[in-house]
């Protein structure tokens, strides 16, 4: 989850989002490269005593920073081209999962165990053991190491639906019905607000996912289809 | 003759879930190939029509559709769904399953050509 004074993603807990952070890491690696070079040439040039006054064109070097960015542009959309498709790519998962966006909480249906539905609604600040803001009363539970596909709508406005540490987010629209890709690669609890301004009560219809494995998730089924 | 099993009676008990649990049987939609988009909806709609349309033309005891029907329970959102059978129930569902039906006949009675359908 996210910390006081955190700059950087969060850690990453599916596959996705450490190619994300990659990504990131790759085009930092190329500004911080750029900011040095034309910050150095910069500054020499206003503390340097010989001014060249004489200077009207220089082809090649009118060619050189032509072409030079376009293939720094260029080293930068293929990689972040590859990952937009490679956000998208569903695989078939053994589980499906509904969550549904409401004024202003969040409701979820395991529609394959018996139409397990409930709300999460969030704790109430003054009870909370844990997180303020992010906690909810019932937590999304999902199998570690699965191929998870969460559907996700809406029934009223837009509300939108993310684990930044699983590298997902998707809108939720009244009407569509929009496919999220999770790979948990590790049992937690991740934290998700809702990320669309949805009204009042924006800010409060936080997301708790439960990742845990597949044992558990099943204990975790059971005991939820009994109560 | 068996009696045409009602939807109530084909609904799993909370054993045979648990059995299958314990099986790690799991159902889910999987992917449609018709329906590569990220917008799931009308996956989730032609399927409900699907189902609905199999049961009109072949009956209710016709096994295959009760595929469409796991399908669209896996994938539709539960209001979604309760919305739609509303509808059907009021009859102000919109979709019209009489025309699928006289499609497949190839119109007789209705159409003395048969052309409009192209279909005989
Ligand atoms: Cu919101």
């Amino acid at each position: 989850m996210a910390s006081w004074e955190q700059l950087n993603f969060q850690n990453s807990f599916s596959p996705l989002m450490e190619q994300f952070i990659f990504l990131h890491d790759h085009i930092m690696s190329i500004l911080t490269l750029i900011m040095l070079i034309v910050g150095y040439s910069l500054s020499k040039l206003c503390l340097s005593k010989f001014n060249v006054t004489k200077q009207s064109e220089n082809h090649e070097l009118e060619i050189l920073w032509t072409f030079l960015p376009g293939v720094f542009l260029i080293i930068i959309a293929f990689p972040s081209l590859r990952l937009l498709y490679l956000s998208e790519e569903s695989e078939k998962s053994p589980l499906n999962i509904k969550t549904m966006g409401h004024q202003w909480y969040w409701s979820y249906e395991y529609s394959d165990f018996k139409d397990l539905e409930f709300d999460a609604f969030m704790s109430p600040v003054e009870k909370t053991t844990s997180f303020r803001l992010l906690e909810t009363d019932n937590h999304t539970c999902i199998p570690t190491n699965t191929p998870i596909q969460m559907f996700v709508s809406s029934t009223d406005v837009l509300h939108s639906w993310t684990i930044p540490a699983m590298g997902v987010k998707a809108d939720s629209t009244p009407g569509r019905l929009n496919i999220i890709n999770i790979i948990a690669m590790k049992p937690g609890l991740f934290y998700g607000q809702c990320s669309e301004i949805c009204g009042t009560n924006h800010s409060f219809m936080p997301i708790t996912l439960d990742t845990r494995p597949i044992f558990f998730f099943k204990e975790w089924v059971k005991t939820m289809i009994n109560s | 003759m068996p009696e045409p099993t009602s939807i109530e009676e084909r609904e799993e008990s909370l054993e045979a879930v648990k059995a299958r649990l314990e099986r790690n049987e799991f159902f889910s939609a999987g992917l449609d190939p018709r329906f590569p988009n990220q917008n799931q909806a009308k996956r989730c709609w032609v399927n409900y029509v699907d189902y609905h349309r199999c049961r009109k033309q072949k009956g209710d005891e016709y096994e295959p559709c009760y595929f469409f029907r796991k399908v669209y329970r896996n994938i539709c959102p539960h209001a979604w769904v309760s919305k739609w059978d509303e509808q059907l129930d009021a009859g102000t569902f919109p979709y019209d399953f009489n025309k699928d039906l006289q499609n497949k006949q190839g119109g007789q009675g209705h159409d003395p050509h048969g052309d409009s359908h192209g279909k005989h």
